[in-house]
């Protein structure tokens, strides 16, 4: 499938359902609302990373969700993930792939392109704390998402605290994930620490204009010990939402800062300039969210 | 590659523009009548945020606005000549959620609120599921124009 037809079924799936909220003014980071007891939300997200340490690359990832509140303070959603890959001539030694989502018989000296189904996934998230009520927002988060060369089991401590009136939202999420990737034809036992955080301010009715930071660790293996460190990476950018009666849309452009860091041999041939590009990063990542009620 | 990306974005957000569209509910005017029936009006001080108005029949009115989640909620407060709320009125709401702090049974839950009562969502004003921002800040809203009659008009 092109990149276009892919843009095409993505777009298409975007606007095929009537939808609405519960939308985070962020990209990254999620906020402890919840939908209402009965509520049902349609969202599409589209992620693109773009650009490793040479060459062209570019990763789009698709994530068509159904959201449904069956409390007020639980909710549910399914995830359909489906990517599309682009490479050539990415690696640090000039070659086209292997690497993330691009096999080992990849062509070195051609340009690889590839469309493809990831993974299903299932989001709860209970909301213990309002932040309109309670001194803090607290929320915790689980998913867990099957695909042909994918296992992971994801979770997620949520706060947010609002301020001057509800008009600036801080979050901050706290992420930790289990996982079995099918890398080279053998699966392989992996985990990740995530932290991200982020500042909005309503600018304006429905306007919100933020800042995202978010940091991610890899570990290899089962557990997350220093021993196991493979890279530790940062990325910090802008956000936008904007959000009407019936639909809301984020966007979040998120960049690596050149100081990451890699512990073992394997993860150090990735780490090129400050910046990693193993292990699915990218130099700059862009995602756009778009969010619908019916 | 990279040349396609305008194109990826644009057919979401050309979809997605369509305008936000103003929900007025009640003119000022409709909102007098339904809150002090067959008085008139006299406007104060033009120049403050809030809108106040003196009623013939004792009394005060006054128009102000608070945030929702995403956009401002025009409401108006009726305080009778001993300092209590007469009821309140939802001039506009735009929020996708919490329609229902347009509904009789929500807004007599401040009749008969003066200055001195706690007002809190939760305890003595009941919340809406999915409008917690709203009905915090229409509560914190009346609360605030409860104190400016005690702090202020309440002398005039």
């Amino acid at each position: 499938m092109s990149l276009r037809k892919f843009a095409l079924v993505a777009v298409t799936l975007s606007f095929a359902v009537p939808t609405f909220a519960g939308e985070s003014p962020f990209g990254y980071v999620y906020t402890t609302d919840t939908h209402p007891r009965g509520e049902r939300e349609f969202e599409q997200w589209l992620t693109r990373r773009h650009g490793q340490s040479r060459g062209d690359y570019d990763l789009w990832q698709a994530r068509t969700e159904f959201e449904y509140g069956i409390t007020d303070r639980l909710q549910t959603a399914l995830y359909l993930n489906y990517d599309h890959v682009s490479a050539f001539h990415n690696r640090a030694d000039g070659t086209t792939g292997p690497g993330a989502f691009i096999p080992d018989s990849v062509d070195p000296d051609a340009r690889y392109r590839r469309t493809f189904f990831q993974s299903f996934s299932n989001e709860w998230i209970y909301r213990v704390l309002s932040p309109y009520k309670d001194p803090i927002g607290l929320a915790l988060y689980i998913e867990p998402t099957w695909g042909p060369d994918e296992r992971e089991l994801e979770t997620k401590l949520i706060l947010q605290k609002n301020f001057l009136e509800d008009r600036l939202v801080w979050a901050a999420n706290l992420t930790a994930a289990a996982e079995k990737e099918r890398f080279h034809g053998d699966w392989e036992n992996e985990g990740e620490l995530e932290f991200t955080t982020g500042l909005a301010y309503q600018v304006a009715p429905g306007w919100h204009a933020g800042l995202e930071y978010r940091h991610h660790r890899g570990y290899e293996g089962r557990g997350f010990s220093a021993a196991k460190r493979v890279y530790a990476v940062n990325f910090i950018g802008p956000s936008v939402h904007y959000a009407s009666r019936k639909w809301w849309l984020t966007a979040t452009f998120l960049s690596q800062i050149a100081n990451a860091k890699a512990y073992n041999d394997e993860a150090r041939e990735d780490l090129i300039g400050g910046r990693f590009y193993g292990e699915h990063h990218e130099r700059n990542e862009l995602r756009i969210k778009v969010g619908f009620e019916f | 590659m990279s040349h396609r990306w305008p194109a990826f974005i644009a057919a979401p957000l050309a979809f997605s523009i369509p305008a936000a569209h103003a929900t007025v509910y009640l003119t000022v005017e409709q909102a007098q009548q339904s809150l002090f029936p067959g008085a008139s009006f006299a406007a104060l001080d033009p120049g403050r945020r809030e809108r106040v108005w003196r009623v013939s029949q004792g009394g005060w009115f006054i128009v102000d606005q608070v945030l929702g989640k995403r956009e401002l909620i025009t409401y108006a407060l009726g305080i009778d000549a001993q300092g209590r709320a007469r009821g309140i009125e939802i001039l506009e709401y735009r929020e996708s959620h919490g329609g229902q702090v347009r509904e009789a049974a929500w807004r007599a839950q401040f009749a008969g609120k003066s200055a001195g009562d706690p007002l809190q969502l939760d305890r003595d004003i009941r919340n809406i599921s999915g409008a917690t921002l709203s009905c915090r800040h229409l509560t914190d809203g009346v609360k605030r124009l409860l104190k400016l009659y005690e702090n202020e008009l309440r002398q005039r």
